[in-house]
């Protein structure tokens, strides 16, 4: 069968939908986190925000396996969580300053796995040789799902959800990584600007004896740290967006959060075909 | 020689007051601090009116519940209540020196406090749950052996618990079931009074003999936010509140549950 590998856009997507239902063809769409994928008797087409080498997905299946053999996981797995309703979002304020000292903890999710007994001295050394742009894709894909549209003369008859059953325990890994940044936020009291992932900004003047209390509490809970040189530090929030820009390591970087979702948008296109429907298909969850 | 660290307080010729820790000059914010702190006990009218603030932010601060020290919110308290932890038992409202039976620390960090009431809000549905209860046009009408009590409570409750201390400050966010946001006390109450009246007359167009509603909200704190969140949205457009009446029936004393169709709220509706 062919693959044919295009970046992932709504509008490509859109079109390809479109067309297919116009012509009256059967055909799947998988929709995941990183890819969509229209699946047609003639071939794939493939459209994806990122192409990552083949180490992270060897990765990625070390740390699946260990997973699944953990005790530990498997309390995680069976754990009957209700939604959340104990909320811990950010209140984010625009900020700036020429310098702002920046604790990043390295390797946070991996450390997470291994200091919880999740996963093996091997794997957590494999994991920390990755550079860290591939290491966060293989601890998500403990989280991997995707949605199957299955087409039929222009409509859609099924729907077929798939989540990973390993994807609680991501979720706990976000959880705990989340505590021990508030933990440090509430140590650093008006020092504290603002934390992202697994590194924490904040006041260049703040107390000694604040980061001295971060410092214990890292290396009690087994993480290892280490100092950025962060200058020309600026976070501008607006209702939209959260634009964040700075100079890290003599570097200028810029993140912009909460603009475009190309993945959320896709699935949004799906579902309103879905309510345009006359007949509404049956919708199955497998785990 | 070990220098002299004395606080001084020194009124200048023109009126300015200034602070002294030894030989150095104190920020005036942190003099002010300092001095009111070493002096609280000093009569109201020999401070001055920043000194006063200070000295109104330490009364505040010594009221206040604490963690090693730190200042917390109060929710945080209410929650630790309905977690049933012995909080009287903390020296100087200091919740890190709460021991168990063992003797041992009940937080290590102040994370544990979050960590605690996390867990119970995800396990238990019922934690963070405010229910208000409508009686029907039929409900005059009702048998009273229908019902557990005469008393009908109402959307004005919600206002009741935000009116608590620990929650007076707080925002409330309501989503209708469109999506769209409702911000602030007097917006949101009015559209869960809407959404109330909305599943109220659904319901009626369908079921004459339905006679009690109860609302069951599980709302979300925001507690860096200081917000308290009820999300309506519609998770299921494609199905009526009255295909739910059809489905489940509406016999005298029956009583049918809708938990699906809305995010955050489960209606229990009894007929009469």
């Amino acid at each position: 069968m062919k693959i044919l590998d295009i970046p992932r856009t709504t509008d490509n997507v859109q079109f390809n939908i479109d067309i297919l239902n116009k012509l009256n063809v059967d055909f799947i769409v998988q929709h995941g986190t990183y890819t969509t994928t229209i699946i047609t008797e003639e071939g794939k087409a493939r459209y994806m925000m990122n192409q990552y080498n083949n180490r992270v997905f060897m990765c990625a299946n070390l740390i699946k396996t260990d997973v699944l053999k953990s005790e530990n996981a498997k309390q995680i797995i069976e754990a009957k969580y209700l939604k959340s309703n104990f909320g811990v979002s950010q209140n984010v304020n625009s900020y700036q300053a020429k310098q702002v000292l920046n604790i990043d903890i390295s390797s946070a999710y991996a450390t997470c796995l291994y200091t919880n007994g999740l996963i093996t001295d091997k794997t957590y050394a494999t994991i920390k040789s990755l550079p860290k742009t591939e290491r966060l894709p293989c601890v998500g894909m403990l989280a991997t799902s995707h949605t199957k549209f299955y087409y039929r003369d222009g409509e859609c008859y099924n729907v077929d959800v798939f989540r990973a059953p390993t994807a609680p325990v991501f979720f706990y890994l976000i959880d705990e990584i989340n505590y021990i940044m508030q933990q440090i936020q509430f140590l650093l009291g008006v020092d504290f600007i603002f934390y992202w992932v697994d590194g924490v900004f904040f006041n260049y003047d703040t107390p000694p004896e604040k980061i001295q209390m971060i410092e214990q509490f890292l290396s009690d809970s087994g993480y290892d740290y280490k100092y950025e040189d962060v200058q020309d530090f600026k976070i501008d929030v607006d209702p939209k967006k959260m634009m964040l820009k700075m100079v890290k390591n003599n570097i200028p970087k810029q993140y912009i959060v909460g603009k475009d979702d190309v993945g959320e948008s896709v699935k949004n296109y799906l579902n309103d075909l879905l309510k345009k429907q006359t007949n509404q298909p049956n919708i199955n969850t497998i785990k | 020689m070990a220098k002299n660290k004395t606080l001084k307080r020194i009124v200048t010729k023109t009126g300015e007051v200034r602070y002294y820790q030894g030989p150095k000059r104190l920020k005036n914010k942190a003099g002010q601090r300092k001095w009111v702190k070493a002096n609280s006990s000093a009569p109201a009218q020999t401070y001055t009116k920043n000194e006063l603030r200070s000295l109104q932010a330490l009364k505040r601060y010594n009221e206040a519940w604490k963690f090693n020290g730190i200042q917390i919110q109060p929710i945080y308290i209410e929650l630790l209540k309905k977690l049933a932890v012995p909080i009287s038992k903390a020296k100087n409202k200091d919740l890190s020196t709460l021991v168990d039976k063992k003797g041992n620390k009940i937080f290590n960090n102040f994370v544990d406090v979050i960590r605690m009431i996390d867990a119970k809000a995800k396990s238990d549905k019922k934690f963070l749950q405010f229910c208000t209860e409508v009686g029907l046009p039929n409900y005059r009408k009702r048998d009273y052996k229908t019902f557990k009590d005469n008393t009908i409570r109402s959307i004005v409750d919600f206002i009741d618990l935000l009116n608590t201390e620990s929650l007076k400050n707080y925002t409330l966010v309501v989503w209708d079931p469109q999506g769209d946001e409702h911000r602030g006390r007097v917006k949101a109450i009015l559209a869960l009074r809407d959404f109330e009246i909305m599943v109220g007359e659904a319901i009626q167009s369908v079921a004459k003999n339905s006679a009690f509603l109860r609302f069951c909200y599980d709302y979300t704190l925001n507690i860096k936010k200081r917000e308290i969140m009820v999300d309506l949205t519609d998770r299921k457009e494609l199905k009526d509140l009255q295909d739910y009446i059809t489905n489940e029936g509406n016999n005298k004393g029956d009583t049918t549950s809708i938990s699906d169709k809305y995010n955050d709220v489960d209606i229990e509706i009894s007929f009469s």
